[in-house]
């Protein structure tokens, strides 16, 4: 452990490229260790306790809370997909609030048509804010007490728990506060800002339609699909993603972990979501909020929503967006859901900026991918040092070195400094893509 | 295991009512999102008078993620391996949360009647029916009848 590199180091391994080239004796200076990793040792503490606090800070976003709203809908999914909760909780919150797409709104498992109004006022009320979440972690791994990273996987195991028992109580305490202020204003007739007025639900779940991915119904005021405009939730929509980094082709993943051999890190891609309709790449959405409602944040209590004697205009996707004759209407024959009256008739670019892209909601792919690269580049430096090493034990053991064996070893010696450069290339990468995302 | 999504049971009661032709598709009592499927090998195909069985898993992220499915009747065909894999780009790459099991279950029906030996997963499948077509055709066929005899 003498040799623990410093930020300075790092800075100046162009000279050992330059000294490999020259054929000085740089291997001697540079512990397997450190090309194993070689910025570790000062920057992981910190590291962990950043994504401590960031994981805190999401839970507290998850939390279905009445009185954050907008637009009789909220700024945290319901719970319908108990995965995948990995998208910038911050980011879709804002999004929401600006009414760029659509809210988080309770979702009804079914509805009748012959339903009374009181009927459907009967089903809303008793709706919970969110689903009920289970207190168990999800498959936890046995932990083996003689391996040497048992106190960090503990550690962290507890956290997870610590954090899940967390997001129960909070959940459960914002339940506490819905339902009492519900009574006070439907029971009592208090005035109580955040419960939605009579009204409001009415008007929002008369004419509730089914989510053609989840199948449950909402508000017709749906995100649309830039490139097919199909209705969408926005519960759905979060869900959707790059696919983890992976090898160009997935047969050579298999190949690869049989044989062992490994993939080149700069190889491993992730390509952008296609659209779940018609498989457009770029996936992306598009939100016109109701223009009858503006209650919550940035509108008024939702408690004073008075419905308009005329009728409400049926959500129109990009009414007044992309008014450019030159797109195309995408058609799809595998369509299912009819196209709604008034929407927008064709298709948006990826770059419209009114398209809501999925790595707009997750911008950390890139430092996955970055870090899969790592991964994989540290594997193989790894398994080029070992191999060195024994090669090296081998000269030594036999006295004499030959001069082909020298030369061989010359050219480990470069292949080892090669993937250290490109290790400490792809660990500034990294290191980059996570300072982007904190500021 | 999470309580079924209202999708996993709508989906399962169309399954069963409304059933695709030539393909079953019945969950378990003990764990509603394992099917057992079967499909039939379509006519004029090297399949034909086949009945095949399949099992059918939803994780628990579907239908963000795809189904899990599998061959369990042995079958010669380049894109399914030994193992009963299959290799379909709709259960790959080319899945979306908006295909359902029956779309799916259609795909696979598909596969059996136009072959693919140029994207394979059985190798040794695929070279016999690059070099030989006929021959691996009446292997397909012996194969059918010795092992996907309907009961
Ligand atoms: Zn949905
Ligand atoms: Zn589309």
């Amino acid at each position: 452990m003498g040799n623990v590199p410093t930020k300075e180091d790092r800075g100046s391994i162009g000279s050992y490229d330059d000294a490999a080239r020259r054929g000085g004796p740089v291997v001697n200076s540079l512990t397997v260790r450190e090309i194993l990793n070689p910025s570790a040792t000062y920057r992981k503490k910190k590291y962990y306790k950043d994504k401590e606090g960031l994981k805190e800070q999401v839970t507290k976003d998850l939390i279905v809370s009445h009185e954050e709203n907008v637009d009789g809908g909220f700024l945290a999914p319901y719970g319908v997909y108990t995965h995948n909760q990995d998208y910038a909780t911050a980011i879709v919150r804002g999004l929401i609030s600006e009414r760029r797409i659509s809210p988080f709104y309770l979702p009804l498992q079914d509805l009748d048509d012959d339903w009374t109004d009181e009927q459907l006022i009967k089903e809303l009320d008793d709706l919970a804010l969110h689903a009920p979440i289970s207190g168990e972690i999800e498959e936890t791994t046995i932990l083996d007490p003689n391996s040497k990273h048992y106190q960090k996987h503990l550690q962290a195991q507890l956290f997870e728990k610590a954090l899940l028992q967390k997001r129960i109580a909070l959940q459960t305490e914002a339940q506490a506060r819905y339902d009492r202020e519900k009574k006070l204003a439907y029971g009592n007739g208090f005035r109580k800002e955040n419960i939605p007025s009579r009204d409001l639900l009415l008007r929002l779940y008369k004419d509730a339609t089914e989510c053609p991915i989840c199948f449950l119904f909402y508000p017709n005021n749906f995100n649309y699909t830039r490139c097919c405009v199909q209705p969408i939730c926005s519960e759905c929509f979060v869900q959707i993603k790059r696919l983890d980094p992976h090898p160009p082709h997935d047969e050579e993943e298999e190949r690869n972990q049989n044989s062992g051999e490994l993939v080149v890190p700069k190889d491993l891609i992730s390509e952008p979501a296609i659209c779940p309709f018609c498989a457009m790449p770029n996936f992306g959405i598009t939100y016109t909020p109701p223009q009858d409602i503006k209650t919550g944040i940035n509108g008024i209590p939702p408690c004073d929503y008075k419905r308009s004697t005329t009728k409400p205009s049926i959500n129109t996707p990009g009414k007044d967006i992309g008014n450019d004759d030159s797109a195309v209407v995408e058609t799809n024959d595998t369509l299912e859901v009819p196209v709604k009256k008034g929407a927008r008739r064709h298709s948006l670019p990826s770059e419209h900026q009114s398209v809501i892209s999925t790595d707009f909601i997750r911008p950390d792919w890139e430092r996955k991918l970055n870090s899969a690269r790592m991964k994989l580049a540290r594997r193989s430096a790894a398994a080029t040092a070992i191999h060195a090493s024994s090669l090296l034990m081998d000269e030594t053991g036999n006295g004499q070195v030959r001069s082909s064996r020298a030369d061989s070893s010359a050219d480990l010696e470069q292949k080892m400094i090669e993937q250290a450069l490109r290790l400490s290339l792809l660990e500034e990468e990294e290191r980059k893509s996570k300072q982007n995302i904190k500021s | 295991m999470a309580a079924l999504s209202k999708r996993i049971i709508r989906e399962t009661e169309r399954l069963v009512s409304d059933p695709v032709p030539g393909i079953t598709a019945m969950p378990h009592e003990d764990n509603l999102r394992y099917f057992d499927v079967t499909i039939e090998g379509a006519d004029q195909s090297p399949y034909e008078g086949g009945l095949f069985k399949l099992e059918l898993f939803l994780p628990e992220d579907y239908p963000m993620v795809a189904p899990k499915v599998r061959f369990l009747t042995k079958i010669y065909h380049p894109n399914i391996d030994r193992l009963g894999r299959i290799c379909l780009d709709t259960l790959k790459k080319n899945w979306t949360p908006a295909i359902q099991i029956r779309t799916l279950l259609l795909s696979i029906q598909s596969l059996l009647t136009s072959p693919n030996p140029d994207d394979p997963l059985a190798n040794d499948v695929a070279e016999c029916w690059k070099k030989d077509e006929a021959g691996a055709i009446q292997t397909a066929k012996e194969w059918t009848a010795k092992y996907a005899k309907k009961e």
